[in-house]
């Protein structure tokens, strides 16, 4: 144990010593977050999707005052408006829309208005703005803000009273890609920095021949691979801290604020064990270090993509969602947004065991496979 | 002072990879606090022998025994690396460690070790203790080697061609603290290719050529049974030296630039030489006696030189 220890600070000394490498973890998947949460953050949406159930009717018309703001939004070009008649019900459509936003005019709006024009005492009336409020970035908030308050203006010149007013209304939480793209990222981030780091930690040590003078010490084959093992999990818990974090940084355009449960610890904890396990067996194997880096690389990237870090399985065709069924990742990920947004603690703790498992597998092999002293 | 003790004890070992015999029933001992080298050139089987005795690599035939411990018997494993310290060939350690870390890493591995600072002090690079590794010399770097494997306070040293690839300087600096390990009574097992190395520093030596040991005994006596014969130079001799010289001498040579070369071959060709020399009144400017060297004794062995440990 205190071997581990020693080898798993000279580790940390290296990585902080080395600047590059403070670089890559850190900076990565800040990079990663920024660039991916800025583009799909709002994706799908060139407008933005504007629900308008407006209740002030007259014979079954629009009233003149709620027509007229109903014109003032659509004149500005920024949302795409989809009118929701007063006899649906509104939560019933919200539940089925990939962004739920959604503006009510109550009836009696006109006739409030006109009340307030010529008695200024009579409050305000409101409409009620009913969205997804954990989408700090939501740019509709401050649109309708402005229409309305122009719309105030023109009603009563020369005068800087509000005669509507918003209320806002926290309504259905929308699907959002940054919030099945964040674990993915977590899970991305524990698998390149674990597989990749152990394999290059071994064929480094190896080739240079720091390993051949270890292994002429008491340090044995187990206490190197845990230390290794033990150093990338490090790595991999503070880039996941990183990204966590970033979602929980209000200003942040990838406001997710996923849930540490005990599956997700649990689960953080074997995909760290687990894929630098992968990388101490994959070292083995290639001990030529540029070759060692490239078959690294040619594991880690097509895992990458086959296991639902950027797009959910589901979209894949049949013969990719079989191949996603054989690859650690897939159990990492899917668990990861089960624990951390979806809430789903069965499937969560499924796939925390599998990855468990998997982890065990790995670094028993791993350990197996090690060669230390020559036969 | 006691009688010397056997520390390393090696009996017809072999080592087998395949169909290649890279030891070949070899049989040698090393005395308690001698330097004792393991000659030859690169590929003749030095690594391999020094790697089984140091426990890295299993014989697979024959016997050895450090320290009385038995390098076959798994229960003495530990024993022996407790007790023993190795550099190995093209040693390394952590690179973006200090001097003074990587001693401290490297004590901190074993039960019982020396201080860092003592440690800097016998290879004596004080003013490099709060330096990267990396950031050294190749000599300096050898010499954290060195120190590394004192850490665990050993017995025995092996020293796996310590001095490759370093200029000369940084090789004597190497060889100093080498001098100075022998001085404190350590024994010290080293393998080289370098034919100064052994003469300069070493009480015993085994020269291995293909996996085979082809003469072995003190530097000095390897010397005068296969160094050849000691030389006579007689500088400026010319002509009238060379005339007279061979009358009396077997092998005489004359060099373009005048100097007469003479074999002696007995203890008495000397004195006739001289008594020739001066009968015919014979000028010359000066004369010298040139030794055999560890060379002579390869490349009477092998046939061949070692240029950078390859045979040439």
């Amino acid at each position: 144990m205190r071997n581990i220890v020693n080898i798993v600070k000279v580790f940390v000394k290296h990585w902080y010593r080395r600047k590059s490498t403070i670089f890559w973890t850190i900076l990565f998947p800040i990079m990663l977050m920024t660039i991916f949460g800025s583009i799909f953050s709002n994706m799908g949406e060139s407008k933005l999707t504007l629900y308008i159930q407006n209740q002030d009717r007259d014979n079954g018309e629009y009233t003149g005052l709620s027509q007229a703001l109903m014109d003032a939004l659509n004149s500005t070009d920024a949302f795409d408006i989809h009118e929701v008649d007063a006899s649906q019900n509104l939560d019933e459509v919200l539940k089925e829309a990939s962004n739920p936003r959604a503006l009510i005019i109550p009836q009696g709006f006109s006739q409030e208005i006109q009340d307030a024009l010529y008695n200024k005492d009579s409050p305000a009336t409101q409409v009620i703005l009913r969205r997804d409020v954990s989408q700090i970035s939501d740019p509709a908030p401050g649109i309708i803000n402005t229409v309305i308050r122009q719309f105030s203006t023109h009603l009563i010149v020369g005068d800087t009273r509000e005669v509507v007013t918003i209320e806002e209304e926290a309504g259905e939480s929308g699907f959002r890609y940054i919030d099945f793209f964040l674990p993915g990222v977590i899970g991305m981030t524990v698998m390149t920095t674990g597989l990749m780091g152990a394999v290059s930690i071994n064929t480094e040590y190896r080739i240079n021949g720091v390993l051949r003078k270890l292994a002429t010490t008491p340090i044995s084959k187990l206490d190197w691979v845990l230390a290794v093992v033990l150093y990338e999990m490090l790595i991999a818990f503070l880039a996941a801290g990183i990204i966590i974090g970033l979602g929980y940084l209000p200003i942040s355009i990838f406001n997710v604020q996923v849930s540490l449960t005990l599956p997700a610890v649990l689960l953080l904890f074997a995909g760290a064990f687990a894929f630098p396990g992968m990388g101490m067996i994959l070292a083995r194997f290639v001990r030529d270090p540029t070759a060692a880096d490239a078959s690294a690389n040619a594991i880690a990237f097509p895992m990458m993509f086959l296991s639902g870090t950027f797009f959910p399985i589901e979209m894949y065709p049949d013969f990719l969602k079989s191949v996603a069924q054989i690859l650690p990742l897939t159990y990492f990920n899917n668990g990861l947004r089960a624990a951390m947004v979806d809430n789903q603690p069965d499937i969560a703790i499924t796939n925390t065991i599998i990855v468990v498992i998997l982890a065990v597998i790995f670094i028993v092999i791993g350990t197996l496979v090690t060669s230390w002293r020559e036969k | 002072m006691p009688a010397k003790e056997t520390v390393i004890e090696v009996n017809s070992l072999v080592k087998k990879y395949g169909a290649l015999t890279a030891v070949d029933n070899i049989s040698f001992k090393v005395k308690s606090g001698e330097i004792f080298a393991f000659c030859g050139p690169n590929g003749a089987g030095k690594t391999t022998t020094v790697e089984m005795l140091e426990c890295l690599r299993v014989p697979t035939s024959g016997s050895a025994k450090v320290l009385g411990l038995d390098i076959s018997k798994r229960s003495d494993l530990s024993k022996i690396r407790s007790r023993i310290g190795v550099l190995p060939q093209e040693f390394n350690t952590f690179e973006l460690l200090t001097v003074r870390e990587s001693l401290k890493f490297f004590g901190g591995v074993f039960d019982k070790h020396l201080d860092a600072d003592e440690l800097i002090k016998i290879i004596d690079m004080e003013e490099y203790s709060n330096i990267l590794y990396k950031n050294l010399s190749g000599g300096l770097k050898q010499r954290v080697g060195v120190a590394i494997s004192l850490v665990n306070d050993p017995e025995v040293i092996f020293l796996d061609e310590p001095t490759t690839g370093l200029d000369p300087k940084a090789r004597r600096g190497v060889w100093e603290v080498l001098q100075d390990l022998k001085k404190s009574g350590k024994t010290v097992f080293l393998t080289t290719h370098y034919m100064d190395e052994v003469e300069t520093l070493a009480d015993n030596v085994a020269v291995i050529l293909s996996g085979k040991i082809v003469a072995e005994g003190t530097p000095r006596r390897l010397i005068s049974k296969y160094g050849g014969h000691q030389t006579l130079v007689v500088e400026g001799g010319g002509e009238s030296t060379y005339k007279v010289l061979k009358n009396r001498m077997k092998d005489v040579e004359l060099e373009p630039n005048g100097d007469v070369l003479a074999k002696i071959h007995s203890k008495s060709d000397l004195s006739d030489a001289f008594t020739a020399l001066n009968e015919n009144k014979v000028d010359y400017d000066r004369f010298s006696v040139r030794g055999a060297t560890f060379d002579d004794v390869f490349l009477n062995l092998s046939g061949k030189k070692i240029v950078e440990g390859k045979l040439e």
